[in-house]
């Protein structure tokens, strides 16, 4: 049986990708795929 | 899946507003049929995930990206690099590039093209996004590097591919050893008609760590790049998803700030999966954060230690945590920890050693 997402670990997602949709909102980007 | 913008394989991806890039490199084996000098991987044995595990992982993944697509409002353009080792040498490889365009992945091959005849050629076409073939110079030097031989197979790898119209790009990985040869490459790649050719640095890592004394230099770096760049897009382009070839000549005035949204994508948009199950945050940067036979992709996204200290500009030594473009940049982090590990350190939050930025705050002055 795999880990699943606890309460703690959703709140942790939640704050890194509201933080990064607001970067996103500002500036855009560029990333390394390789 | 909405698909935001047509990706190059070798270089990297601009998107803005709430479209955010993410991608997955999937190695489904660690075989080679070469053994070039300056890979990333040693070459080891490595149980691999057959198809039922396959396709397990990668509905989760598709669930992953559509909940956090639900759930948080950012349009990912999800994609898979599939690799290996040598992907050409599981016998189901066409099969699981099927299963998994199925599942919505946008697909990208990496290969050293040697395997690849008119029949595969044909199977890819409309299958995958793009098919990136290695090629580290002209015949002798991508041969000394690579094998005897393998030049000639891999472009006739590349011309089975463009006789099937499956788009083709060109890797080099530049080091002192074909450093005076790249914009040979890069004439070779507009001779072929591919849609682009991509460079990328040397990492001291697998058997490449015995070539940590053939890493170019900083200022070689940016020569390398301003050349490269110098040369202009035509039908093919030439590109490059090193965070530092975004930086050549502009300075930086104001601070990018603490998020991390470009640059290495290592802990921001992208997983690697291994082919025994193991999951790190770059091929490049062989660090364990899990593995998908024992752990769900969205809690090692959410709790590893590893990926949030990549995202904790607090956490970088040196330079790079109190540079202005920390948020837009912070190097490879693979090659930082490949030379770390060359001085006995393990620390993959140094300086990326080859960076040539001149205009860095003084170290004593807070970020």
């Amino acid at each position: 049986m795999k880990t699943q997402l606890d309460r703690q670990a959703l709140e942790k997602e939640a704050d890194f990708w509201e933080k990064t949709k607001s970067a996103l909102q500002r500036d855009e980007i560029k990333v390394c795929r390789k | 899946m909405k698909v935001l913008k047509e990706l190059d394989v070798a270089g990297s991806a601009t998107l803005n507003g709430t479209g955010k890039d993410f991608f997955i490199q999937w190695h489904l084996t660690e075989r080679c049929n070469l053994a070039c000098r300056h890979c990333y991987q040693s070459g080891g044995k490595s149980s691999e995930m057959d198809f039922d595990e396959i396709r397990e992982t990668a509905g989760e993944a598709a669930d992953m990206l559509q909940d956090w697509a639900e759930r948080y409002g950012i349009v990912f353009s999800p994609s898979l690099n599939i690799t290996g080792g040598e992907p050409f040498l599981r016998t189901d490889l066409l099969d699981i590039i099927t299963l998994l365009v199925e599942r919505g992945f946008e697909i990208y091959l990496l290969t050293n093209g040697t395997l690849i005849d008119r029949g595969k050629a044909k199977r890819l076409k409309g299958l995958v996004h793009g098919v990136q073939v290695s090629i580290e110079g002209p015949e002798a030097v991508h041969d000394s590097i690579r094998g005897a031989g393998t030049f000639r197979k891999a472009i006739a790898g590349v011309e089975a591919l463009s006789t099937h119209d499956v788009p083709v790009s060109l890797n080099v990985t530049a080091s002192r050893l074909n450093a005076p040869y790249l914009s040979a490459v890069a004439a070779l790649g507009r001779e072929l008609g591919v849609r682009s050719v991509g460079f990328s640095r040397l990492v001291p890592q697998g058997r490449g760590a015995a070539m940590t004394g053939l890493l170019l230099d900083s200022d070689q770096v940016q020569n390398m790049y301003r050349t490269l760049f110098s040369l202009g897009n035509g039908r093919t382009k030439i590109v490059s998803g090193d965070p530092l070839s975004a930086f050549l000549d502009a300075g930086q005035e104001e601070d990018a700030g603490d998020i991390a949204i470009g640059g290495c994508a290592a802990g921001i948009s992208g997983l690697t999966i291994l082919p025994d199950g193991a999951v790190t945050p770059c091929r490049r940067l062989p660090i364990p954060i899990g593995n998908v036979h024992e752990d769900s992709l969205r809690q090692i996204w959410a709790e590893s230690r590893v990926l949030n200290l990549l995202r904790d500009r607090n956490a970088y030594s040196g330079k790079c945590g109190v540079c202005r473009r920390w948020a837009v940049c912070r190097g490879c982090r693979a090659i930082a920890f490949g030379a770390s590990l060359s001085k006995d350190r393990d620390a993959f939050l140094d300086d990326d050693p080859q960076c040539f930025a001149s205009d860095c705050p003084d170290l004593a002055e807070p970020a």
